[in-house]
């Protein structure tokens, strides 16, 4: 018999329904694949073995046929709110705090019958690339432990693509989801803004920021979507309807579709087994029916440029409630200035003041018109490019990331370098919509190389429909899984 | 452009943080290189193609004035670094100071 | 030496913020109310909590249109919310959410004073309301959540005002539309309309605008017009010394009639006012704003030269029944009642008014009904009991709050007609006053009165006048 762990959601229904297993022992067995692991993976902030075991036993109690996650192990990012585990954004500022409410997409995944596994590490309030700058702990990718497992959902990734969980939440706000999918060989998607409520996600940058699900495939990608999709009265940037349709094209597959490659992708520093495998992606499109064409796509430094200043606009604001004043961390000190300035100071690591001081630089009096301003313009050309595309076709295809997982430490010490690997991830981000990230081969070192679909707004059936068909000309998941034994510990 | 210590003083103050003596000469310069790397968005042409607005273009959803709950004040302090009578406590407010 | 001393002429401008009176919060489902033991009335939207996200009141938002309404003002189709950020205790999330470039309302008038001054209003728009800051004793701060997020209208006028006074006439004006519209119960003592002036000076027939200063902590009308008196009168000193005037914000001292300088020009905060992401601009629904306008009200000013035309009262007593929506509504409910409206105005100004002075009582709160009023009115009039009788049966009713027949009988004031009893009043006033009755006699006719007078007296008033008149007649 195949390991527990190793079954998709739609499996573990079935077998729920069949009374074959009930969802104790699949939480258990989850359970024992995080304490062999985690000693090497790192991907969590906190487990709750405990609250995770009792709620199984509860829905024991209960019908499976009538909850779509019934029994699911889920792991959920840590700068989204749950109220009976800490969320802290792997921040020292939020070191210890219980929010006293649960976010709409947890409350969602509760309510679908999954079991909270714990919170998972991430870059401090969702900010890099890479996982390293999380105040509690550095995450290893499984595929190489001295590998970065990218970010800023980087223990969401490492924990799925470790089998630790078969499901993680995690938030997209440049990339935050795709990028760390793609270097731990996992999917991950973000819907159309306002598709996932962020009510109950620490804000990182509002107007970019979506909750997305981390899966081993593609089909488990979308249940979860289904699930926690949908307008939410907390949530007024929430788009309406609900999640229903999220499986409407799933058996479509590509045959028919128009699908574009962005043009000129030679000249963005890209690794050669990236070209490959976008190569191998290209021959795969044209064999299986769909339109293959070229794009031109609005340019990519300017769109990260025009990201990073209205992004942390955004953030240097959002984070200025992290006082010391109603929670979190609070320096002591004799005036209300300096225990604001001292608690923040020391709360904050460097990353997050580095974006928090550019921030609010880019919207101080003098230079608001020259970058926030500017930068919005910008956004709204990049927007209307997006729309004139979407018009002609169907989906973009492009790798996720230029380069597979790169080293832990490698580029710490090189804030605009680590920027770029974001690269290909934020146009959605800026233009609001959905995208998602599968894996689609290995590099030579043995890495996962993520191809990265993208549609228009509102087109989430479509997407998970040619994400699907690509997913089974890879076959990724039936020829490579990280190898333990290469841990090392 | 150039980044300069009297701006890095200057954001200090109005984001409110105190940076590391240790660190501040390499955030100064990171700053230079971020806002470097953000400068090319003064060469871009914004007059291009208009954006449709779509989802936006409703507006932004209402609310009915209907109370709902509040939370429990126990719950609320106990996260509180600080609190006294029903309060939160913080250092000395002088009347009009703003940081 | 004579130096010509140069003349000044004062430049006021407003800021008021007015506490709107929904039930719940600006962007959150929190109750809007007073007197709640402190932090109880809070939830993650209007603590700030990481996470949380705002979500606009309708209501809220129909109040200001309804107030923009109320001014003239263009309604903006399209308003935009967004984030003033400044770092202070009583502002949980550090920025506060407010409007900025596009304003819900803009361009309205205001009509102040008794010669009727227009003042320009430059615009209106909705923000959310600070927490409340105590002081503690040990020399710390106490922070109170509860006020957080209440929605405020914030109503910035021209700098069309010229006086202390008119600015206090203004916000007179702008409390009295404010309660007619139901929006704000403009308690200026209680916060719940609070008011930053910025004042300047200039020689007379000057176009351009002196440096101006700003006040605040103005919390009555009076503080209001003495603030600015007293700022006028310290910037001309200034000028008048060859002085200059520096950008600066005061506080009112009330008690001790002077200005506190709260911080200067360089320290001038830079909000960085930018959009707020978490919400999609106020696009107003045809809905919204019909609404409004069906809810508006008659206004004070139509609402008094319609009182004039109408009912021909004087231009007075119509000023004084219009003050209060309350009282014109009472006015009115009752003059149809009674179908006497300068009767029935005669009581609302005297007898009314005058107790509700007297208790402190509002008109929501006033014990005797319009219609109560207007059944007193009536059996005054049809001489059921006198007018004297009558005002004691008002006092009755005002204070046990019962209607008029009860009030007659508990102050045991029926009206005696039976014939008998009268007869032995009459015959007793004629014994007493033999002297006025020979007179009377010899021709002084007018003397009847003074006798109906003393059966009256002597009735405790409610013998029947025309009874009496014809009984004395007889007997004469
Ligand atoms: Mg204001
Ligand atoms: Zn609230």
């Amino acid at each position: 018999m195949q390991p527990l762990t190793s079954y998709s959601i739609s499996r573990l229904q079935e077998m729920f329904a069949r009374g074959t297993v009930g969802p104790v022992e699949v939480v258990r067995a989850y359970l024992d694949e995080i304490d062999s692991k985690e000693g090497a993976v790192r991907a969590f902030i906190e487990t709750s073995p405990d609250q995770a075991i009792e709620r199984a036993k509860r829905l024991e109690r209960l019908d499976p046929k009538e909850y779509p996650l019934y029994g699911v192990p889920v792991a959920i990012k840590d700068n989204i709110c749950t109220s009976h585990l800490h969320t802290t954004c792997a921040s020292k500022i939020l070191a210890g705090y219980t929010p006293p409410y649960d976010a709409t997409a947890v409350s969602r995944l509760l309510d679908a019958g999954a079991v909270l596994m714990g919170k998972t590490n991430l870059d401090e309030f969702a900010m890099g690339s890479s996982t390293e700058n999380s105040a509690f702990k550095i995450t290893r990718n499984p595929w190489n432990t001295d590998c970065t497992p990218g970010g800023s959902s980087g223990g969401s990734a490492a924990a799925v693509a470790a089998g630790m969980v078969p499901v993680a939440l995690g938030s997209d706000t440049g990339g935050s989801i795709r990028q760390p999918a793609a270097f731990c060989g996992v999917v991950g998607m973000k819907g159309s803004y306002g598709r996932v409520s962020r009510y109950g996600l620490v804000a990182f940058a509002s107007s970019f920021d979506q909750i997305g699900p981390v899966t081993r495939d593609v089909m488990d990608c979308a249940i979860v979507m289904k699930v926690i999709s949908g307008h939410d009265a907390m949530d007024s940037t929430t788009l309406p309807g609900n999640g229903n349709d999220m499986l409407g094209s799933i058996d479509k597959g590509i045959a028919g579709l128009k699908v574009a490659i962005p043009a000129g992708m030679s000249g963005w520093g890209m690794d050669e087994d990236v070209r490959h495998s976008m190569d191998d992606t290209v021959k795969f499109l044209e064999t299986s029916g769909a339109r293959v064409s070229q794009v031109e796509l609005p340019d990519m430094d300017v769109s990260m440029a025009c990201y990073y200043v209205l992004a942390n606009a955004e953030a240097s604001s959002n984070l200025a409630r992290f006082d010391g004043v109603k929670y979190g961390y609070r320096a002591e000190a004799a005036t209300l200035s300096g225990m604001y300035r001292a608690s923040r100071g020391e709360g904050f690591g460097e990353e997050v003041k580095r974006r928090i001081l550019l921030g609010t630089y880019v919207l101080s009096s003098g230079y608001y018109d020259a970058y926030y301003l500017k930068a919005q313009n910008v956004r709204k050309m990049i927007r209307a490019r997006f729309q004139d595309v979407f018009d002609e076709i169907d989906i973009i295809a492009m790798p996720t990331t230029p380069t597979p997982a790169f080293g832990i430490g490698e580029k710490v010490d090189d804030p605009v370098a680590m920027y770029m690997s974001d690269i290909f991830t934020t146009g959605a981000n800026i233009a609001g919509i959905p995208a998602i990230s599968i894996p689609a081969g290995l590099s030579r070192e043995g890495l996962p190389i993520g191809m990265q679909l993208i549609a228009g707004a509102g087109r989430e059936a479509l997407l998970l429909g040619a994400a699907g068909a690509l997913e089974k000309n890879c076959r990724f998941r039936e020829r490579c899984l990280p190898d333990p034994r290469r841990w090392g510990v | 452009m150039k980044f300069s210590d009297e701006d890095m003083e200057h954001l200090e103050k109005l984001a409110n943080i105190d940076i590391d003596p240790d660190s501040r000469e390499r955030l100064v310069l990171d700053m230079s290189r971020i806002i470097g790397f953000v400068e090319k968005l003064q060469d871009t042409l914004t007059t291009g193609g208009q954006e449709r607005v779509e989802q936006g273009g409703m507006g932004t959803r209402l609310r009915e004035d209907i109370p709902s709950a509040c939370l429990e004040r126990d719950v609320v302090l106990e996260q509180a670094p600080d609190s006294h009578r029903g309060h939160f406590r913080i250092p000395p407010v002088i009347d009009g100071e703003m940081t | 030496m004579i130096t010509g001393k140069a003349v000044y002429e004062t430049v006021v401008g407003l800021e008021v913020h007015a506490q709107l009176l929904t039930r719940t919060k600006l962007f959150c489902g929190c109750p809007s109310s007073y007197g709640a033991e402190p932090n109880t009335l809070v939830c993650p939207v209007c603590l700030g909590l990481p996470g949380s996200l705002p979500v606009l009141n309708r209501e809220a938002a129909g109040m200001a249109v309804l107030l923009g309404l109320a001014f003239g003002c263009s309604i903006s189709n399209r308003s935009v919310f967004a984030r003033k950020n400044y770092f202070y205790p009583d502002c949980p999330k550090n920025y506060q959410i407010s409007m900025y470039e596009n304003p819900l309302c803009t361009n309205g008038t205001a009509i102040i004073g008794e010669n009727g001054r227009r003042v320009g209003i430059e615009r209106i728009h909705l923000e959310e309301d600070a927490a409340k800051l105590i002081h503690d004793d040990n020399g710390a701060s106490l922070v109170d959540f509860n006020r957080c997020g209440i929605p405020l209208a914030e109503i910035v006028t021209r700098p069309d005002l010229r006086s202390g006074k008119e600015a206090a006439d203004f916000m007179i004006g702008l409390r009295q539309i404010m309660r007619y519209l139901g929006i704000c119960d403009g308690n200026m003592e209680e916060g719940s309309m609070r008011c930053d002036v910025n004042v300047s000076i200039r020689t007379e027939g000057s176009a351009s605008y002196g440096t101006r200063t700003e006040i605040k902590n103005l919390n009555s009308f009076r503080a209001i017009e003495a603030g600015i008196e007293f700022e006028i009168e310290r910037q001309k000193e200034l000028l008048s010394s060859g002085r200059k005037v520096i950008q600066v914000t005061n506080l009112w001292d009330a008690s001790g009639k002077r200005l506190v300088a709260m911080r200067g020009k360089e320290e001038a905060y830079d909000y960085r006012y930018f959009p707020e992401p978490d919400l999609l601009p106020l696009v107003l629904d045809e809905t919204l704003v019909e609404d409004a306008a069906k809810r508006m009200p008659e206004l004070p000013d139509p609402k008094k030269m319609r009182f004039q035309e109408e009912y021909g009262l004087s231009a007075y007593d119509s000023d004084v029944l219009t003050s209060e929506k309350g009282v014109a509504d009472y006015f009115e409910r009752a003059a149809a009642l009674a179908q006497d409206p300068k009767t029935v105005c005669n009581w609302v100004m005297r007898e009314v008014l005058g107790e509700m002075k007297r208790t402190g009582v509002t008109m929501a709160r006033f014990p005797v009904a319009p219609e109560s009023l207007a059944e007193l009115v009536i059996l005054v009039k049809d001489g059921t009991i006198s007018g004297r009788a009558g005002r004691e049966v008002f006092l009755e009713m005002s204070a046990t709050g019962c209607a008029a027949a009860e009030g007659m009988k508990r102050l045991g004031l029926e009206q005696i007609s039976a014939p008998e009893k009268l007869e032995e009043y009459v015959s007793e006033v004629l014994r007493e006053n033999a002297p006025v009755v020979e007179r009377y006699r010899r021709g002084e006719g007018k003397l009847i009165g003074f006798l109906v007078g003393e059966v009256m007296k002597k009735s405790g008033g409610r013998a029947d006048p025309h009874a009496v008149n014809e009984l004395l007649s007889r007997k004469l």
